[in-house]
């Protein structure tokens, strides 16, 4: 085990060890899933044969040549890729072309110099449909005397071909660069000479820069360069330093990738958080939104691909970071030196020690109050800062060797946010607290409204986000050895279910959740009403479903609805498909628990009881011991547990309880869910027709 | 970091190569989801579609040539495991959703073992989750911090924090 510096117990290094290693894959598994990965293999490559070739029969014929073969077809499959990626204009991971042949991209950067000018030619890209090189200037040509710089590109046969856009290279300031856009080249134009020529306010020549460069075609794996934008890409308004700005879009004939950023006016900032956006049109209309961002990604910008537009829609780009609504979380670094404060904690600190401050410092546009401290125990020295305005956390550093971590803020429910630091030991002499980030709300919203193109009829090859999957259907673990209150359990729940499952139709049910709130918690909120139409089949499997949850006055907090293998979450933003597998309905809600009660030998109680409503109920309760304490709790949790009333008549699960006991003895309750509805109709009400209805197929 | 460069390109054509790479992570990516999942089943069974999506990624080029192998690896794990959870839970309205095996899942019967789960769970999910990319699936820091798009140095420092917190707790636990 690393102990990364640490000196762990020998037992609890070996209990590590064994928990996070042991676990090994079975090798008869290991085994068939070498051998499927190498069909799949054989698979992914075998399309780019054609099976009746002549060739083909007698690889079959003679296996000795087969693996060089299919060497040489992976080879080209490497190229077919590139290929769609540059008829679709776009390929996942690397961004946008908009050519339909080949790439070629630039040799090595060149420059050339003139009277104390230098030009470089850094970037140069022709895919088919464009030529575009990005220019590096240094020295100032207004000392030249020129105004205006034109371009062209000299071909070996002495064509010449002027620039159809270009920046500005004339600005002045000692070093700029720019993107020159030409039309087209031959194809295969792989050696060329750029010019650039100078002129006076009068259009006279004053003198001209060749350049000449050589075009590669792009390499397997290589990163096609991007133009930097010089237009302003379609962005929101910015809000507290947040721009949300949607950098790219592609069209076609069946889907739309949009490319979307964020922007912060500090390179240090960012979203405490994950985000999301949602696509909706002026009728209020929802778009899934698949993201399809690269497996290694940028946190600041995802890519999406959407449906096709008509061209008529005028829609609307949302941010969205749940549960935050339009006021999100955002951290920035600190760099000013000022941020920091002194502590001295004394000769001989205690845990359970409270030291009262006040200090007040400026940090950003914030003012951060120090208001106290407290040791919680013999390494842990826990600071409190007033919560003011929108500033909402700390990060806290000290550069005292004894430093062995820092976390950040956690918001108290007296207005007040703590940040802890953990020592070696707790320094006795004073020092320097730092503040190296804090975290602020922004407050939005952020939408951008744009009117899309029209999706072009004929398919131009944008690549599918991910292939889709076949329904395999997904079959629930069973234990090793049900015993008889597992089986008495699910003979309960089927009994409850036979009648919703007997035949296709819609599952409507109703259910309400009332939480006991920690400090600190938001979700979920105290009362919670959760509300679902299911579409099942005759078989009992989900087709489409409408998930809602409301508060207590009705508001809708979430909502999701899901179509076939699709599903969109209209208040995170989440979409995609359901890669896993269909699903078969079900209302049970302990089975799992007690499934895991029983394997891992944990005290279950069951007795017969009365439910409030006079019924004959089987109540079952498992719970284990703890010892933990949650932040800003006075007392520590000493056991856990779930337990349920199952009406034995009907075989409904009427009550679904999470408990805990508290160190006093006292008991709290975390949660109590309770079924009010569950109906079976032929369909729902229209509305929740048309709210499924947005979930629209890429 | 590691260097698994020339491997990786040569899987991309060479059904050998990219089997040898199998047997290098399966291990890793096995005891990673194991402890994510709680289960055999789901472990197996994520484990298939995970080198499944890593080898159509390989082929399909959609891993950059130069990028980190782990760490796109573990990328996919991970999106995999959030789609089992959202296909399995549809979004619970929870802050923390816990993804290891269970409140009452007492992962092993020793002593020692229930002792650590029991510290575990008073661990938030996302320091459970450096434990498990850091010792089970044995990521390096740069790659853990690669993955989480944080620094190097803040991943060390919150998987150390969270060391020293197991360490604290099991000494005061066992005197």
């Amino acid at each position: 085990m690393d102990k990364m510096d640490l000196t762990m117990p020998p037992e609890l290094d070996a209990t590590l060890t064994h928990f996070y290693t042991v676990p090994k894959p079975d090798p008869a598994f290991a085994a068939r899933l070498d051998v499927d990965l190498r069909r799949r293999f054989d698979e992914l490559s075998a399309p780019k044969v054609d099976p009746r070739s002549p060739l083909m029969r007698s690889l079959r014929a003679r296996p000795a040549l087969a693996f060089l073969f299919v060497l040489v077809a992976l080879s080209l499959l490497v190229g077919a890729v590139y290929a769609v990626g540059r008829l679709s204009g776009f390929i996942p991971g690397f961004g946008f072309t908009s050519g339909t042949a080949d790439v070629y991209v630039l040799d090595q950067p060149m420059s050339a110099s003139l009277d104390g000018i230098t030009l470089t030619v850094e970037k140069a890209v022709h895919d088919g449909s464009r030529f575009w090189v990005q220019v590096r200037r240094v020295g100032l040509l207004e000392e030249r005397g020129a105004a205006y710089v034109d371009s062209s590109v000299l071909l070996p046969d002495g064509e010449k071909i002027p620039y159809q856009m270009a920046g500005n290279l004339e600005s002045g300031v000692p070093e700029t660069q720019m993107t020159i856009e030409y039309p087209p080249l031959p194809a295969g134009t792989e050696s060329l000479t750029l010019r650039f020529t100078f002129m006076t306010s009068g259009y006279e020549l004053l003198q001209s820069m060749d350049i000449p460069i050589v075009l590669r075609p792009i390499r397997s794996g290589e990163l096609i360069p991007m133009p930097p934008t010089e237009t302003p890409s379609l962005q929101s308004e910015t809000h507290d330093g947040l721009t949300l700005v949607l950098e790219d879009v592609a069209f076609d004939s069946d889907k739309t990738i949009l490319q979307v950023g964020l922007r912060f006016d500090s390179p240090d900032a960012g979203l405490a958080g994950d985000w999301n956006v949602v696509l909706s049109d002026e009728t209020g209309k929802s778009y899934l939104l698949l993201d399809i961002s690269p497996d290694v990604r940028d946190g600041d910008t995802k890519l999406f691909q959407a449906p096709a537009f008509d061209g008529s829609e005028m829609l609307t780009l949302s941010l969205v970071m749940f549960p935050y609504g339009e006021d999100v979380p955002v951290y920035t670094g600190v760099a000013d030196e000022s941020a920091h404060f002194s502590f001295a904690p004394g000769s001989d600190p205690q845990p359970g020690q409270h030291w009262d401050l006040d200090e007040t410092l400026n940090i950003a546009d914030f003012q951060l109050h120090v208001v106290g401290a407290s040791l919680i125990s013999s390494t842990e020295l826990v600071f409190e800062f007033e919560q003011v305005d929108d500033l909402t956390g700390v990060m806290l550093f000290t550069s005292n060797s004894l430093l062995r971590g820092s976390g950040g803020g956690i918001p108290n429910q007296n207005g007040l946010f703590t940040a802890g630091m953990t020592f070696e030991s707790i320094p006795v002499q004073p020092f320097d607290v730092e503040i190296n980030r804090i975290y602020y709300t922004a407050h939005g919203p952020w939408q951008i409204r744009w009117q899309p193109e029209a999706a072009p009829v004929q398919a131009s090859g944008l690549p599918t986000a991910t292939p889709f999957p076949t329904g395999a259907v997904y079959a629930t673990p069973t234990m090793g050895s049900p015993s008889s209150l597992s089986y008495q359990v699910q003979a309960l729940v089927q009994k409850f279910e036979a009648s919703l499952l007997q035949g296709a139709g819609w599952i409507h049910s109703v259910t309400v959740q009332e939480s006991h709130m920690h400090p600190g918690q938001i979700l979920p909120p105290p009362y919670l009403v959760t509300e679902l139409w299911v579409e099942v089949d005759a078989d009992g499997y989900v087709t489409r479903s409408l998930y809602t949850d409301r508060d207590e006055n009705g508001n809708v907090l979430q909502q999701s609805a899901s179509a076939g293998n699709y599903s969109i979450n209209f208040t995170t933003g989440d979409a995609g498909y359901n890669e896993y597998s269909r699903y078969l309905f079900s209302t049970d809600l302990f089975s799992q628990d007690l499934a895991q009660a029983e394997e891992n030998g944990i005290p279950i109680q069951q007795e017969e009881r009365t439910c409030d409503d006079g019924s004959v109920c089987l109540f079952i309760a498992v719970s284990e011991a703890v010892s933990f304490q949650n932040p800003g709790e006075s007392q520590a949790t000493t056991e856990v547990g779930r337990r349920v009333w199952i009406n034995l008549e009907t075989g409904q699960q009427v009550k679904l309880q999470a408990f805990a006991y508290l160190a006093d003895g006292s008991e709290q309750i975390e949660f109590t869910r309770e079924p009010l509805l569950v109906e079976k109709l032929d369909s729902p009400p229209q509305d929740v027709l048309d709210i499924i209805a947005q979930v629209e197929m890429p | 970091m590691s260097d698994d460069s020339e491997l990786i390109e040569r899987a991309r054509r060479n059904p050998e190569a990219f089997a040898a790479l199998y047997e290098q992570y399966l291990e890793r990516v096995y005891r990673y989801l194991y402890r994510r999942l709680g289960n055999v089943h789901d472990a197996e069974e994520l484990t298939a579609q995970i080198f499944t999506d890593a080898l159509e990624g390989l082929l399909k080029n959609h891993y950059k040539a130069g990028g980190c192998f782990p760490a796109w690896l573990f990328s996919i794990a991970r999106r995999r495991v959030a789609d089992f959870y959202r296909k399995r839970t549809h979004d619970p309205l929870e802050e923390h959703p816990s993804s290891e095996p269970g409140l009452l899942a007492a992962l092993e019967k020793s002593d020692d073992l229930q002792q650590l789960s029991r510290l575990l769970a008073q661990l938030d999910e996302h320091k459970r989750e450096l434990l498990r990319l850091r010792f089970s699936a044995g990521l390096h820091f740069a790659e853990i911090a690669l993955l989480e798009n944080r620094s190097e140095a803040a991943v060390k420092m919150e998987l150390y924090r969270t060391l020293d917190f197991l360490r604290q707790q099991w000494e005061a636990e066992n005197g």
